[in-house]
């Protein structure tokens, strides 16, 4: 198992918003996260990248336990968080912005990160048109890629993606959506998904679990009935 | 004409110590949302120590190599104990803390030098040259402007071309994002005040040999001076500091030399504030819409 939760507490000034989350996410799987506004997804997504510090429970990824890991030396273990709205830097350009997402490896060269920037130009190839335009001149759309694609660089492992379709247009929605298969195919990403968009996430997910009240209180396969 | 031409050059001399000491403090800004009022008072600390030195071996030049370590060693430690304890949303206390130092610096300087005015020599001639008839400037102010573009070059460079300036960048303005991307923050913001507390020791060992002269307070106008230029050019611009800078050092100047009372030249600078702030609250290149309170 590639990511695993035991009765996981988080929240904010004292109060607890996760209350004994379990979770497992294996390797080159898509997990859906389903649940109510509030219920605790978002908290979820950013105690497991180390925003948040847990106050209970434990998070073991690839065998070794997160507790003590700050966030910054997640990327490096190869957990990512897109999260939602601005996943952007605004006064940096998109090659910049790429960029940053391969800063943490020793690769004074730039050749790997490169590479993996070229890459993302191939996935978003609106991307590759605006490379030299700041972040803040782009679309709602092209700031999803490009958040999305600043993950991407760092080569994570598990990406975790907080409400990807969040104010975009349907099209946009499905190619963001159908791109993460592909990822688990040809990268063997894990993905943890946050998607208000139920049907949308089902129909990607490998199994999809379901938050509500800080607890995951259904768990099953994304087989649409 | 003639006199204009001299005042434009001298103008661009001082703005351009201006320009690198608001660009030091447009770097705080950024990483750490604070104005540093310990700036002016780090920067002749910095300077009084380099010029100890340089009396004693390799004269000014090796000053002038010394003053941005020493003034860059005093703004990490400031940073990494009283202000870091203080933690990251604590703005107001930390300019109270930056006040602090800079009643502490101005102390310990008058207790270890003395409050007396200590000149510093120029490490090349002061006097200003005539060429074909016309006084144009001095090569010691030749030099300053050479230094000054030299360091704003320097610093665009680091922040456009490396990886450093892209961790500084990201770090200064979207904190979690360059967490999310395995910068650590507080690194960066430590070695952004290394860096701004460097260049303004730097802009001091430029600027106290033009007459200013070595006292602990001796720095306090250009602070003063630069901070305005800061708000002119916009607290979150770079450029904008190099531009307010040279704006200011020219109006200061032509001030100086047309007005019936030279000393109504700060007017003149603060009328400029005042024009730019009117149309542009956030400064002029300050990016984004100005908030109504």
């Amino acid at each position: 198992m590639l990511l695993e939760v035991h009765g996981l507490h988080a929240g904010y000034g004292g109060a607890d918003v996760l209350r004994g989350v379990d979770l497992s996410v294996p390797a080159a799987a898509v997990v859906a996260v389903l649940g109510a506004n509030g219920a605790g997804k978002t908290t979820l997504l950013r105690t497991l990248c180390g925003l948040l510090r847990p106050s209970g429970g434990t998070i073991t990824f690839d065998g070794k336990d997160l507790a003590t890991v700050p966030v910054e030396h997640r990327v490096r273990r190869g957990i990512a968080l897109v999260p939602d709205g601005r996943g952007v830097v605004e006064e940096l350009t998109v090659a910049e912005n790429l960029r940053l997402g391969g800063l943490w490896r020793r690769d004074p060269a730039g050749v790997r990160t490169a590479a993996a920037v070229a890459e993302v130009y191939e996935l978003f190839e609106p991307l590759a048109r605006r490379r030299g335009l700041a972040a803040h001149h782009l679309s709602g759309g092209e700031r999803r890629m490009l958040a999305i694609g600043r993950a991407l660089v760092a080569r994570p492992r598990l990406l975790l993606l907080d409400e990807p379709s969040l104010g975009l247009a349907p099209p946009l929605v499905a190619a963001i959506l159908t791109l993460l298969p592909r990822l688990r195919e040809t990268a063997g990403l894990a993905v943890l998904l946050v998607e208000q968009n139920v049907r949308a996430a089902l129909a990607i997910a490998d199994t999809a679990v379901i938050v509500t009240d800080g607890r995951i209180a259904t768990a099953g396969t994304g087989a649409v009935s | 004409m003639d006199r204009f031409l001299f005042l434009t050059i001298d103008g661009l001399a001082s703005g351009a110590v201006y320009a690198v000491f608001a660009l030091s403090l447009v770097l705080i800004w950024r990483a750490a949302r604070i104005v540093n009022f310990a700036q002016g008072a780090i920067s002749v600390a910095a300077a009084y120590v380099a010029w100890s030195v340089g009396t004693h071996v390799g004269g000014w030049w090796l000053g002038l190599a010394l003053a941005p370590l020493v003034g860059a060693a005093l703004g990490v430690g400031l940073q990494r104990t009283a202000l870091r304890r203080l933690g990251p949303d604590r703005h107001l206390e930390a300019m109270i803390v930056a006040l602090g130092v800079v009643m502490v610096v101005q102390a310990v300087l008058g207790m270890v030098y003395g409050l007396q005015y200590e000149p510093m020599a120029t490490p090349v001639s002061d006097d200003v040259l005539v060429v074909g008839g016309v006084s144009t400037t001095s090569p010691y102010r030749l030099l300053v402007v050479a230094v000054a573009a030299s360091l704003v070059v320097a610093v665009a460079l680091l922040f456009a071309r490396t990886r450093l300036g892209l961790r500084l960048r990201a770090a200064a303005t979207a904190a979690e994002i360059a967490r999310l991307s395995g910068i650590s923050v507080a690194r960066m913001t430590t070695i952004a005040w290394g860096l701004a507390t460097g260049l303004a020791a730097f802009a001091a060992m430029l600027v106290l040999p033009t007459g200013l002269g070595l006292t602990p307070t001796a720095m306090d106008g250009v602070f003063i001076t630069a901070f305005t230029a800061t708000v002119l050019g916009g607290l979150d611009s770079p450029l904008g500091a190099v531009l307010g800078g040279l704006a200011v050092g020219l109006v200061l100047d032509y001030a100086t030399g047309y007005a019936s009372d030279p000393n109504l030249a700060p007017l003149a600078v603060l009328g400029l504030l005042l024009a730019v702030l009117l149309v542009r609250p956030r400064g002029i290149f300050s990016p984004g819409p100005a908030r109504r309170v």
